[in-house]
């Protein structure tokens, strides 16, 4: 199974303040961790600091079966390491399929073009996310939601151990929201890690099996979902507003009541 | 795909017998005609078409701006302002130094605007607000050139801003080349790492490519094609806008057919532009750089208003 650790790991957009600081933590494989709290909170931050984007600083360790991401080649993690940013431009005048065999580029060379194998896995990617029927459609020409599954395809088609999600949930409606959390736990189930950040506790059904709360750059909380989502008035400090969370007794999922003390 | 392919195999192949056959001395001109004044022609305007069509379609991409064009990193401003300087001071120079001015001043012109953008080169608006800054400095400093200029140089300066493709023998041709192959090379060997610029900085960089050098790679590439066809025809105008919107209209914005698509595209288009130029006031021309503008102008308005893909 593989391994990921962060040790008391910053990153920021200067190298003198950081975004986000000092946050220590493992994920192994098999599991799904979602990074949670207020906007600002530095969640985006930290997944652009694992990946060290240009631009970005970060500093402590990040390991991915012991060895440092940051010293890897980037054609070597991105064998490895997937990423789907909060907001990806579209890239128009391509077909949703032509924008999945995007995330092909990492297991061929710059100019060749896509093997019949490639097809195939951008396909399968595409219907695991439930978007099959939009294949052939431009991605300018999709709506907002449509696009995230395309880019989510994408991500998956990549094939890799790891994959990380800036908000993967963002303007999906609550079907697809609810499969994405199944699916992502079903990945997960076959040994991936993934590690996602959300506002929507409540889309994910009890798909989490680690939670890593942010509040104002720090780590405020970090374990189980019901370490976390459970511990007091917790969420309502991090918030600044009153934030019950309940667990639904049938299947174990989360409910959020935000702004009522019930 | 394959029918695109076809109608500008055919067009090329027209384009070539037509302007092999058009002249003031018609069709049964001297052999000498053919070979030394319309072939070597024939030739410029399928390189330098090439180049710029290329160049165009590559800032595009690399810019994520669907109205890039060769000229947006200050590649015509500066290719003005060293052609306007020589023609102005009237240093006789060697033939091939005239060219390789040309194409100096657009290389500094590019570098500069790499340099403006500073920190800010990481993201593709900066590049674009520096290119912009450069080219309004270049035409300024162009304009102040014309203005000290004696009119019969001010002519000449003018008529080299409009471009042109008369030539007798293979020099300019010859003198393109080099910078044909080291940017076409290139362009033509990172067309995946183009589609992955489509998709913004950070999917790119996920999938391992390094976005900062691989940027400046291609820039690069499109300035050296841009800057040699400047230096060896002046700064024609629209081809870089023109032939990749058409291309990607017409086989999508996959960058493995595009890019190729778009050097033949707009070989063809600067072909039949030259062929016009030729005929339309025959024997006499008009300038190849009128002729593609007054073509550039309501396409790049029908662009705005129907917004094809980028």
């Amino acid at each position: 199974m593989s391994e990921l650790i962060l040790k008391d790991f910053s990153a920021g957009y200067s190298p003198s303040i950081p975004a986000v600081s000092g946050v220590s933590m493992k994920i192994t494989g098999g599991s799904v961790t979602a990074v949670i709290g207020p906007n600002g909170s530095g969640k985006s931050t930290l997944l652009k600091g694992i990946m060290s984007f240009p631009g970005v600083y970060s500093s402590g360790a990040v390991t991915l079966d012991s060895f440092d991401i940051h010293l890897m080649r980037r054609d070597q993690r991105a064998g490895r390491i997937a990423y789907l940013p909060q907001s990806p431009p579209i890239p128009a005048g391509l077909t949703a399929i032509e924008t999945v065999l995007l995330g092909r580029f990492p297991h061929r060379n710059a100019w060749s073009g896509d093997s019949s194998e490639d097809v195939e896995i951008a396909l399968d990617a595409l219907n695991m996310v439930g978007a099959g029927h939009l294949a052939d459609k431009f991605t300018d020409e999709i709506s907002g939601g449509e696009s995230r599954l395309v880019n989510l395809a994408a991500v998956l088609s990549q094939r890799t151990e790891v994959i990380l999600l800036d908000e993967p949930g963002s303007s999906l409606d609550y079907g697809h929201g609810a499969q994405l959390w199944k699916l992502l736990s079903d990945l997960a189930a076959g040994g991936m890690i993934v590690l996602a950040t959300t506002h929507r506790i409540e889309m994910s059904g009890n798909a989490f099996d680690n939670v890593l709360l942010l509040s104002e750059g720090k780590a405020v909380a970090a374990g189980t979902p019901e370490e976390v989502f459970l511990s007091g008035d917790l969420f309502s400090k991090v918030y600044r507003t009153p934030v019950k969370v309940r667990r639904n007794s049938p299947d174990g999922s989360w409910i959020v009541f935000p702004g009522r003390d019930v | 795909m394959k029918r695109t392919i076809l109608i500008l195999v055919i067009l090329a192949v027209a384009g070539i017998i037509v302007s092999l056959t058009t002249g003031p001395l018609g069709w049964d001109a001297p052999r000498q005609v053919l070979v030394y004044l319309r072939l070597p022609r024939i030739l410029l305007a399928v390189t330098a078409g090439a180049s710029l069509a290329v160049s165009g379609c590559v800032l595009q991409a690399v810019l994520r701006n669907p109205l890039a064009t060769p000229y947006t990193l200050g590649i015509s401003a500066g290719a003005g302002v060293t052609a306007g300087f020589i023609i102005l001071s009237g240093i006789s120079l060697p033939i091939f130094l005239v060219y390789l001015s040309g194409t100096a001043g657009a290389l500094a012109a590019s570098t500069l605007t790499w340099f403006l953008a500073g920190r800010n080169r990481r993201d593709h608006s900066g590049l674009i607000l520096a290119g912009v800054t450069v080219n309004l400095l270049g035409a300024s400093v162009l304009l102040l050139i014309e203005y000290m200029s004696p009119a019969s140089r001010l002519v000449e300066i003018v008529r080299w801003m409009m471009g042109d493709l008369a030539i007798a023998g293979y020099r300019r041709v010859i003198f393109l080349l080099p910078f044909l192959i080291a940017g076409m090379l290139p362009a033509l060997l990172k067309t995946g790492t183009l589609n992955q610029f489509l998709a913004g900085t950070e999917m790119a960089e996920s999938r391992g490519v390094n976005t900062i050098r691989e940027r400046f790679l291609l820039l690069l590439a499109a300035a050296v094609l841009a800057g040699g066809a400047v230096g060896a025809v002046g700064p024609i105008g629209f081809v870089g806008l023109i032939v990749p919107h058409t291309m990607r209209r017409l086989v999508g914005g996959d960058y493995r057919r595009l890019l190729p698509l778009s050097a033949l595209g707009g070989a063809v288009l600067m072909l039949w532009a030259d062929v016009f130029s030729r005929v339309v006031i025959s024997p006499a021309e008009l300038p190849i750089g009128v002729i593609l503008s007054l073509l550039g102008g309501p396409f790049f308005l029908y662009l705005l208003i129907k917004k094809p893909r980028l």
